[in-house]
């Protein structure tokens, strides 16, 4: 969502950093939504998402004179909404420690293009019904791609817990996209 | 499908999703972001002021005196009591009495504390210790008011203190005497009789509480500390010119300053 594109996002990154209201509240315009998009995943709903939103914003806003221009603005802000809400979840809810026994089992397979036909809403509200530990896990390392080990930095739990709390993640999620295809789409698999 | 799969399919779907933000939450941020930069700008420094506002504090309080040594165990006590305590304090007086400054001190402390110091003056000392107790080494400090009212006796001190390096003890007593005589003694008139007194007693007064801070620290912790190397312990001998810390015992760091030998 673009307002007036006045200022590229390097003379807005500048002014920012001098802490101009305008040049904040357009830097903010330009991102909201995609970061919301990504607090949305890590939320159990939308205004969840949007508290993590606002903090991650502050964050940005704080850390913004520190940014020295290398790397994507973009993947610069978005670490810091995913460090945010992690942070948020962090203080509300603990993570989970679990040590699965049943680790990795492949579940019924899913078939690719009934599955594909889901829409993002609907993935969407299935990774929110989540819960938040797996949720976490599989938001880090199936959407933005770190490692468990990066994973276990960032949230404090072993590197094991990450595995298999993200296959239980898999398997929920799993068996919920089969329970969704088949009511939308009448096909069982 | 695979597990790899199946995350793209998640990835793919959700990687990009957009979705607008509610006006609340720019009203928010807009918000906070007003009262941030002053607290952020503030908070290093918050740290520093607040380790100099310590030091400050503290530096007042361990203010170098010139003036003599005094043992300082008692002298603040002793002021407190209001001539109960002179013998103590001339011991205290003793030890450091070496110089004649020193002298000078001891001399007022006695008399001081005699008199009623009640309030811990430490820039009363110093203005004593500077000064060759006279009129105007009380005078000099605002918050001298006591003293200012004995500075009438002050002006004997002078030719007394310089002899009277180790007398303090004998003078307690006789002290006492000219003491309470001076203290009667409105600070308008200063006679010479008078005069030697009230200055000792000035003199000494603020040597004591001078030096009685350190001291009076290291009786207080030694009443809650048992031990014989006390948890911190600090110089009561005004010589330093100020007070210092001469020991620290945390249990596992010990450290302890030896005396020197003046």
């Amino acid at each position: 969502m673009f307002l007036e594109r006045t200022y590229t996002i390097t003379e807005l990154i500048t002014r920012c950093k001098a802490n101009e209201r305008k040049a904040q509240e357009l830097l903010y315009k330009q991102f909201a939504s995609k970061m919301l998009g990504v607090c949305l995943r890590y939320a159990t709903d939308r205004m969840e998402a949007e508290d993590m939103l606002q903090n991650g914003f502050i964050k940005v806003f704080q850390k913004i004179e520190d940014y020295r221009g290398d790397g994507s603005f973009e993947g610069w802000i978005r670490r810091i909404m995913v460090h945010s809400s992690i942070e948020y979840y962090r203080k509300y809810h603990k993570m989970v420690q679990l040590v699965d026994l049943e680790a990795g089992a492949e579940t019924s397979a899913v078939n690719p293009l009934a599955a594909s036909k889901l829409a993002a809403d609907d993935l969407m509200a299935l990774i929110q019904q989540l819960a938040p530990g797996y949720r976490i896990v599989f938001n880090l390392y199936a959407i933005e791609g770190y490692s468990h080990r990066e994973i276990a930095e960032m949230t404090g739990i072993t590197e094991g817990a990450s595995k298999s709390q993200l296959s239980r993640a898999r398997s929920v999620l799993k068996e919920q996209v089969l329970k969704l295809e088949g009511k939308k789409y009448g096909n069982a698999g | 499908m695979q597990d790899k799969e199946f995350d793209e399919l998640f990835r793919n779907k959700l990687d990009g999703f957009e979705s607008a933000p509610s006006g609340m939450v720019w009203e928010n941020i807009n918000a906070q972001l007003d009262q941030k930069p002053r607290y952020r700008k503030l908070v290093p420094y918050m740290g520093i002021a607040a380790s100099i506002i310590v030091l400050a504090a503290a530096s007042v309080l361990f203010i170098p005196k010139k003036t003599g040594v005094q043992p300082g165990h008692q002298p603040k006590n002793i002021i407190a009591k209001n001539k109960t305590e002179q013998p103590v304090i001339k011991e205290q007086v003793q030890p450091k009495a070496q110089v004649p400054t020193v002298a000078q001190p001891v001399k007022k402390e006695e008399n001081v504390i005699a008199h009623v110091k009640p309030h811990k003056a430490v820039p009363v000392v110093q203005a004593v210790d500077k000064s060759k107790v006279s009129d105007q080494a009380i005078s000099p400090k605002s918050d001298q008011p006591v003293l200012a009212a004995t500075s009438p006796k002050v002006d004997v001190i002078k030719p007394v203190v310089p002899e009277k390096t180790t007398p303090l003890v004998d003078k307690p007593i006789v002290n006492d005497a000219q003491v309470i005589a001076a203290t009667s003694q409105p600070a308008a008139t200063s006679t010479p009789a008078d005069n030697n007194k009230p200055e000792e007693m000035q003199v000494k007064r603020k040597h004591h509480e001078r030096e009685g801070l350190g001291g009076l620290l290291n009786k207080l912790i030694a009443k809650v500390d048992k031990r014989k190397d006390k948890v911190i312990e600090f110089t009561d001998d005004a010589d330093e010119g100020e007070s210092n810390i001469t020991g620290l015992n945390l249990g596992v760091f010990k450290i302890k300053k030896e005396k020197v030998a003046k």
